[in-house]
């Protein structure tokens, strides 16, 4: 394991472990958004205010931002996996998971001015 | 250890490589996967434009009465769905539930099948 390449594969179980946990956890927020959406809409005076009330309580934005903290940690191990599939030079792999990352925590901090600022 | 030269067989889908339902069914799953990767600052700042202002809705309505943006977010919605109902799929399989070739094979048709119809779905009602 000493002159394991930084890019490289065969190791882990954590990200395994990580990507299911984070897709179900999506999951279910998922399902309650659509189902909250479904009922405010159904509602006979439900409006643009409506959607941006439902983001004024703060379970809603608690619930959102794990959303966004899942997505970041699931997307991170799904486009690691297509890297380290398809390139072979260590060097560019690298850059290339640097710059996925950097994308990732750029949308994760948006989403934190999106929801509570 | 020896390094032997074996022939390296260039496998390309874009070369037309026959693909079964489930090879297309998983690299599908990839592309829609890195499809909503690369989308979702673009989604973060229509949730905030949403959430921002009040005539948001009218420049949402206005930006997606045009074809080309109808059938962009046609297409996002069914990554979305598409990723979401075979990563059920995948989650089934990695609880060792519809393994055989078989079965899979019927998962994988009633992935592509069922995400067909709930993009329909909300495509209509969103249209």
């Amino acid at each position: 394991m000493v002159n394991r390449p930084v890019t490289g594969a065969h190791y882990g179980i954590i990200s395994w472990l990580q990507q299911r946990v984070t897709a179900v956890i999506m999951l279910v927020i998922t399902i309650l958004f659509v189902a909250s959406i479904a009922f405010i809409a159904s509602q006979v005076d439900s409006s643009i205010v409506s959607w941006q009330k439902l983001f004024h309580h703060t379970i809603v934005k608690v619930v959102m931002q794990l959303f966004f903290l899942a997505l970041l940690l699931h997307a991170w191990v799904g486009v690691r996996d297509i890297w380290m599939d398809y390139i072979k030079c260590n060097i560019i792999k690298l850059g290339l998971y640097v710059l996925t990352i950097v994308w990732l925590l750029l949308s994760l901090m948006y989403s934190v001015k999106v929801l509570w600022i | 250890m020896q390094q032997l030269q074996r022939p390296k067989f260039m496998n390309l889908a874009l070369l037309g490589l026959k693909m079964s339902t489930t090879a297309k069914c998983s690299i599908l799953h990839r592309i829609t996967g890195l499809i909503l990767f690369l989308s979702v600052p673009l989604l973060l700042y229509v949730l905030n434009r949403s959430l921002v202002s009040a005539s948001f809705y009218q420049v949402l309505y206005g930006f997606c009465s045009s074809g080309i943006m109808k059938v962009g977010y046609i297409l996002l919605i069914f990554a979305f769905i598409y990723h979401l109902i075979a990563g059920i799929r995948f989650l089934f399989l990695d609880f060792h539930k519809g393994i055989s070739l078989n079965q899979a094979k019927l998962t994988a048709k009633i992935v592509i099948i069922v995400s067909i119809i709930l993009t329909a779905i909300l495509g209509v009602l969103i249209w």
